[in-house]
């Protein structure tokens, strides 16, 4: 019975008409299609059709059998197609070798038995589905590999970097030459700023630290990968980023303190401003008593004057978190000072001069609170950047026309004599957790100032000097006039 | 009412601390106001159904009733009647920010205010 399901195209180079055509009645009667050459030139170009294998005699007259197989093995068309090489004068074991050294991939001899040469066509055959499946399995991997959103490597028992994938390498800002061969330890020296064996001790503590690499969070994983046994273990190293989940955390975490210090304002508020408005009435009523004598009348004067004191301090807390959940038209020039007023007593320690220059006459909606702390985080930086030798701080306040998108609005601007913002920093500042200040620094401020900056639908820009007679930073921000929502509201008002 | 003699203007104080409203009353009396003190907005309305008062100055927040709404309806009831706020709570910005919206502004002061500047205050509302 013939088998007639196709099991694959077999080229024959042959000068003998023979020879082929019994070739042919076996392999097409096996199932294989067939194809046939009878010069090495004519097999040689039809080898590049791609057969799925190639018979050829090894007594060609236009070339040697092992000529042909060299050129066939070098060419990346056709190196992977298998070549069964066949003779019947050449029978020495050296022409064997020969051929196998030029490339064949088996070596048959004259007379071949028919199911002899079905079984070796399929065997090669088999061999190279495999070799390709496997190529294509390997560049799958790779792809997959590559398509992580993790950063992953692979590292040998010695600590050497074997292998990464392109998100590692995306991640730590590394080349492949940065990192595949290198010590692990390098790499974590350099972009985590930790010892890998600090990292090691964690871990082997239970616990699983956050590393941090410039604004990036990673949750590191660090796992041994079991080979055979009475062989050492390979690594692997996964980074996971979690620079959002971070983000999310800080977030509510800022939100939690902004609301117990909204709480703590309010308690404040209640509970001792009503006290303080008794204890004013009471004294004052003492005050008009047509029996107090001088001495006591001048105590109870002294005894206001304290009060007034007390009253300022909580009407400077209760303007900065008196809070509303509408924007509000506010005066721009109120809302900059009552900011600089809280750092009034830092200026004058650090013998900061403050030059304003307020000429805005268009009020702008914006959360109050809000906008206060976004302006109070410009100011404290740039008194931070000024540091304690004193210098100068200007901030102006103008009404303007935003020159990009012809929005009428206001421009604050706040520019400062510190030592300005690194060009590398520039890039990042507004990046949450990032921070020049060390320790001292949370990352949360400029970060902060531009969101609300945002959600204001303004616009925050900065310049920079660090050495020069025009050192410093330089905040630019652009409060737009018209509320966000201002057609909303309108209809509003005139459907109720 | 004529210029020469001083009329007795009425004036309402009304918070829920209760040393507040009579202590604020007491000096509004010495300098010659007709003065009430309440400790709840419900019993400064229902006064209000007897005698009108010329001016109302209100805590904001309190149990029962906002200042905001005392106001509100103390002038449907007295439509002479003037209002000042007084609040020393965070919250209200948002309480007058609403009132305004349903067409009612209010002069809001903050706790604690001075009696002499409350007094000055009184004075340029007449």
């Amino acid at each position: 019975m013939r088998d007639l399901a196709y099991r694959g195209r077999v080229l024959i180079i042959d000068d003998q008409d023979a020879t082929r055509y019994v070739f042919r009645r076996i392999l097409t009667k096996a199932g294989f299609q067939v194809e046939e050459a009878a010069t090495g030139a004519e097999g040689l170009s039809k080898s590049l059709d791609g057969p799925d294998l190639i018979i050829s005699d090894v007594n060609l007259p236009d070339m040697l059998g092992y000529d042909l197989s060299r050129r066939i093995k070098s060419n990346p068309v056709t190196s992977s197609i298998p070549l069964l090489q066949i003779s019947a004068t050449f029978i020495s074991e050296e022409s064997k070798v020969q051929a196998l050294e030029g490339g064949a991939d088996s070596y048959l001899v004259q007379p071949v038995e028919p199911t002899f040469l079905v079984a070796q066509v399929q065997a090669l055959i088999r061999m190279r589905k495999a070799e390709i499946s496997s190529r294509l399995s390997a560049i799958e991997w790779q792809t997959t590999f590559n398509a992580l959103n993790d950063g992953l490597a692979l590292i040998d028992p010695a600590g050497v970097i074997l292998r990464t994938n392109q998100s590692f390498l995306r991640l730590l800002d590394l080349k492949h030459s940065d990192a595949e061969g290198k010590k692990l330890f390098e790499i974590f020296d350099s972009k985590f700023g930790l010892p890998l064996t600090d990292f090691l001790a964690f871990r082997s503590a239970g616990q699983s630290p956050e590393l941090s690499y410039g604004s990036r969070w990673f949750r590191v994983l660090y796992d041994r990968i079991p080979e055979e046994p009475f062989r050492e273990d390979a690594f692997i190293l996964l980074l996971t980023e979690v620079t959002q989940q971070r983000k999310l955390q800080e977030t509510l975490k800022m939100t939690e303190r902004l609301a117990a210090t909204g709480r703590l304002a309010h308690v404040i508020a209640h509970e001792i401003n009503n006290p303080l408005e008794a204890l004013a009435n009471l004294i004052f009523l003492v005050q008009q008593s047509p029996v107090l004598d001088r001495g006591n009348r001048e105590l109870m004067n002294q005894a206001l004057i304290q009060l007034e004191r007390i009253s300022e301090i909580t009407k400077q807390i209760l303007i900065y978190h008196r809070e509303s959940k509408q924007p509000v038209l506010a005066d721009g020039t109120d809302l900059l000072q009552g900011v600089l007023a809280m750092f009034r007593p830092q200026m004058m320690v650090n013998h900061v001069e403050l030059i304003t220059h307020f000429k805005s006459s268009r009020p702008v909606w914006v959360h109050p609170g809000e906008m206060r702390q976004a302006f109070g985080n410009l100011v404290s930086n740039a008194l931070d950047a000024i540091g304690e030798d004193g210098g100068t701080l200007r901030v102006s306040c103008i009404d303007t026309t935003d020159l990009l998108t012809k929005r009428k609005g206001v421009r604050f601007v706040f520019s400062d004599s510190g030592s300005g913002i690194p060009q590398e920093s520039l890039l990042h500042i507004f990046d949450a957790f990032y921070t020049t200040k060390d320790l001292k620094g949370s990352g949360i401020g400029l970060w902060l100032t531009s969101e609300v900056i945002n959600k204001h639908r303004g616009r925050v820009r900065v310049r920079s000097r660090t050495s020069g007679p025009f050192r410093g930073a330089l905040f630019d921000i652009f409060l737009p006039e018209r509320r966000p929502d201002e057609s909303a509201i309108i209809l509003q008002e005139v459907h109720s | 009412m004529s210029d020469q003699t001083k009329p007795r203007e009425t004036i309402f104080v009304v918070d829920d601390e209760p040393v507040v409203a009579d202590t604020l009353a007491a000096i509004l009396r010495q300098v010659g106001f007709a003065t009430n003190s309440f400790h709840h907005p419900q019993a400064a309305l229902d006064q209000a159904q007897i005698n009108c008062p010329n001016l109302l100055i209100t805590d904001v927040i309190m149990p029962g009733m906002t200042g905001i709404d005392l106001a509100i309806q103390m002038q449907k009831v007295c439509p002479q009647c003037k209002v000042l706020l007084f609040s020393g709570q965070a919250a209200t910005a948002d309480l007058l920010e609403e009132a305004r919206t349903r067409g009612h502004e209010f002069e809001l002061l903050s706790k604690p205010i001075h009696p002499a500047d409350l007094l000055a205050k009184i004075s340029n509302q007449e």
